[in-house]
């Protein structure tokens, strides 16, 4: 698979890269990218199976992203991985199309658990 | 009324955040005690209005950042270290966030070298706690105010 990790922050990329395999889930193609006009380019250019968005990046938030996505036909499988987590943002989150959001700070059980029903 | 967060509460978020990433616990250390070397804060707008602020040392900063990257402290660059020190506002101000009354939006992180000025006639603290890591303290604040933000 081929997953696309959107995040401003070079360490949290970092992170989710590094969580991902000790999630179980090395092996998989990885593209990042570093805010939400560069994840819908990428989303384009690559094709990725699954993208990894934080919700709020500069340029466009996460949210934005996904709704742009959506808009534009993309079906691609989203998810958000975000410090926030109320359950209006959960909420949010889920009608605008994610599959899951994993809450930061998160444990590779945490992604095993969003992603393995994703990630066959 | 003013909505608090308990320090209790803040003390746990930053235990989960220190379990996760950087692979122990940090122990509650005595507020008061930090001269603050480097600093980041979020602000929170919305249902809730403030300012919450992660303040520790330049040493704590470069450890926090070595440990986030994996990699050497002498490999570190200024923009990761200033990077690692803003996720941890990320992380903790998202957190305390979401525990705020809402709905609100959390503002990018912006680092600063010293403390963060926060305009203390128009906000007011709710919230406080100190954690020590490898011997550096690192202090958590949560501001409370003013409608636009508490940093000047």
């Amino acid at each position: 698979m081929k997953i696309l990790i959107a995040d401003d922050s070079k360490v949290m990329r970092q992170i989710v890269t590094r969580t991902l395999r000790q999630a179980g889930f090395d092996g998989h193609d990885v593209v990042e990218a570093v805010d939400g006009a560069d994840a819908f380019e990428k989303v384009k250019s690559e094709s990725p199976d699954l993208v990894l968005s934080d919700w709020n990046m500069p340029n466009m938030t996460g949210i934005e992203l996904l709704s742009q996505l959506r808009s534009s036909g993309s079906k691609v499988n989203f998810g958000f991985v975000t410090s926030e987590t109320s359950q209006e943002m959960r909420d949010r989150a889920e009608s605008s199309g994610a599959l899951f959001l994993i809450a930061k700070p998160f444990t590779p059980e945490a992604f095993r658990e969003a992603l393995e029903p994703v990630i066959k | 009324m003013t909505a608090v967060i308990a320090d209790e509460d803040i003390l746990g978020i930053a235990g989960d955040l220190w379990s996760s990433y950087l692979g122990e616990e940090a122990l509650p250390a005595m507020l008061g005690t930090l001269t603050p070397e480097i600093s980041s804060n979020v602000s929170v707008f919305g249902a809730w209005n403030g300012t919450v602020v992660v303040a520790t040392t330049a040493r704590g900063a470069r450890l926090v950042g070595s440990a986030l990257l994996e990699i050497p402290e002498d490999e570190l660059t200024k923009g990761d270290i200033d990077d690692a020190v803003g996720e941890l506002a990320n992380i903790v101000g998202g957190n305390v966030k979401s525990v705020l009354p809402g709905p609100s939006s959390l503002t990018l992180p912006v680092v600063s070298h010293g403390a963060v000025a926060v305009n203390e006639r128009a906000a007011v603290i709710v919230g406080q706690a100190a954690l020590e890591w490898w011997g550096e303290v690192f202090e958590i604040t949560v501001w409370h105010g003013p409608a636009e933000g508490g940093v000047v």
